[in-house]
């Protein structure tokens, strides 16, 4: 055997390196604790809390008499996997959105995103209990008039089918964690003094979702989503209105960058609210770290 | 090199470590202390930028800024909701006052397990007591029943016993209110 240095200075080298020797690092020596002996009624007493109450009057849990228990028929019950991770979407009805547009808390000459919502103060949402912003139910879809440029998280296929008959345009756009926070109360960030960050990309789960063209997916071809328009304006019986043709073409055209969090700000600027300036870096290495 | 003894690896753990291509282990200094941390790099050192006070672009942090005040509806051809404006009738000896976001101030308070349903209405100004019992009476016509009224004069409110919020509304917007 032959090392390249001896053993003891291997571990004079590591000692000087080590944490110094402090009382949290300090423990038993191993197999000398002894182990503790229970006395009798140490172990919790004859009825463990429950009282004198005879045990035998009633069934065993989940006995049914003279069948299989359903413990047994069915082994693995999966419906509530993951529970505690899967994201969830508080609701937004088309009647709250037609109410909220009639007493004009929302602006519909410009496009409503969810700064848009959650500005009227009227919708709230946790994003630390794992909410990831508005989903639209079609509650209402029959009495919604209104030509909107929408932008949700998450939408059913009645409700697109109702905004897109009044000649709006909706997308389903995710936002990750911290730009959800940013988005709940935009003031509160600039008044920071932090540069936008840049969006996330959405998790593997969700890709299929904000992808495809059948749920208005913010990555998905455009294309192929003037083409899934037509195919619902006929599956549903109603007569699509020509954007091409529309006053407001301009507005109803507006999207956001994939990367991007707010309509016209860039990720990257910093908003000073007092002086009411923008500042943007000119630093070729920040820019390309910003750059979509 | 270095070469990691078995017995110390349980201590390393608490450390830092970075593996090099080649193999080799660094152990990162800790920052926690002021004199080991980084010092704060100078103004030129930092990232250069830019002042822009563009007023198209500034529309749209404006965009993103509540209002301070709950807007005033404007007057419109129709509503789709189903939302009614109010209108003042000076002849009628009672009123109810709209909330501050428009809406009827009309409530359901549910206590004592889902068991009590008591409706509320709120903001009432003018003669209590004939607004009390015309809804009584509406109320007694249509459940064909006896319905308790409970009327505080100085808060100006009333609590109806039982759930009655939707055939309310249905009657105050009836009398504009």
């Amino acid at each position: 055997m032959s090392f390249g240095k001896n053993v003891i200075e291997h571990a004079t080298d590591l000692l000087r390196v080590l944490p110094r020797l402090t009382i949290a690092n300090i423990g038993p020596i191993a197999k000398t604790k002894k182990k503790k002996l229970s006395r009798r009624g140490d172990a919790r007493g004859s009825t463990r809390g429950l009282g004198k109450k005879p045990r035998t009057a009633y069934f065993a849990v989940g006995s049914e008499t003279k069948k299989m228990p359903f413990f047994i028929k069915f082994p693995k019950e999966n419906y509530y996997k993951d529970y505690m991770f899967k994201r969830e979407y508080p609701p937004v009805s088309l009647v709250m959105l037609q109410t909220l547009i009639d007493l004009d808390r929302v602006d519909i000459s410009k496009p409503i995103d969810l700064a848009a919502i959650c500005k009227t103060g009227l919708y709230s949402f946790e994003p630390s209990e794992r909410h990831f912003g508005v989903n639209l139910t079609d509650e209402g879809a029959d009495i919604f008039k209104a030509k909107i440029n929408l932008e949700v998280q998450w939408a059913s296929e009645s409700a697109i089918a109702a905004i897109e008959r009044n000649g709006g345009v909706i997308t389903t756009a995710y936002y990750d964690v911290r730009s959800l926070h940013i988005l709940r109360n935009p003031q509160k960030f600039f008044e920071k003094g932090e540069s936008i960050p840049r969006r996330l990309n959405p998790p593997d789960d969700a890709v299929l979702f904000y992808t495809s063209a059948n749920t208005r997916g913010y990555l998905a071809d455009p294309e192929q989503i003037s083409w899934e328009r037509l195919v619902l304006a006929q599956k549903y019986g109603y007569k699509l209105p020509k954007l091409e043709d529309d006053p407001d073409y301009e507005m109803l055209m507006q999207r956001k960058d994939p990367r991007q969090i707010f309509y016209g700000l860039e990720p990257g600027w910093v908003v000073n609210l007092k002086d009411k300036i923008i500042l943007k870096s000119i630093d070729p290495t920040v820019n390309e770290y910003f750059k979509s | 090199m270095l070469k990691i003894l078995p017995s110390y690896l349980s201590i390393l753990r608490s450390c830092r470590l970075i593996t090099k291509p080649n193999n080799s282990v660094d152990i990162i200094k800790r920052y926690s202390s002021y004199l080991s941390s980084k010092p704060i790099p100078k103004d030129e050192d930092l990232p250069k930028y830019e002042v822009t006070n563009d007023p198209k672009e500034w529309e749209f942090v404006m965009r993103l800024l509540p209002d301070k005040k709950i807007p005033e509806v404007k007057e419109k051809k129709e509503y789709p909701s189903g939302w009614k404006p109010q209108k003042f009738n000076p002849n009628m000896p009672y009123a109810i006052q709209r909330t501050k976001n428009h809406m009827i101030p009309i409530y359901l308070c549910i206590s004592h397990n889902n068991m009590r349903r008591i409706t509320v209405i709120k903001k009432i100004h003018g003669d209590i007591w004939t607004l009390a019992s015309d809804v009584r009476n509406y109320l007694e016509k249509l459940n064909k029943k006896k319905i308790c009224v409970k009327i505080h004069e100085i808060l100006g409110r009333i609590e109806v016993h039982g759930d009655h919020v939707s055939n309310l509304i249905v009657w105050a917007e009836k009398r504009n209110f």
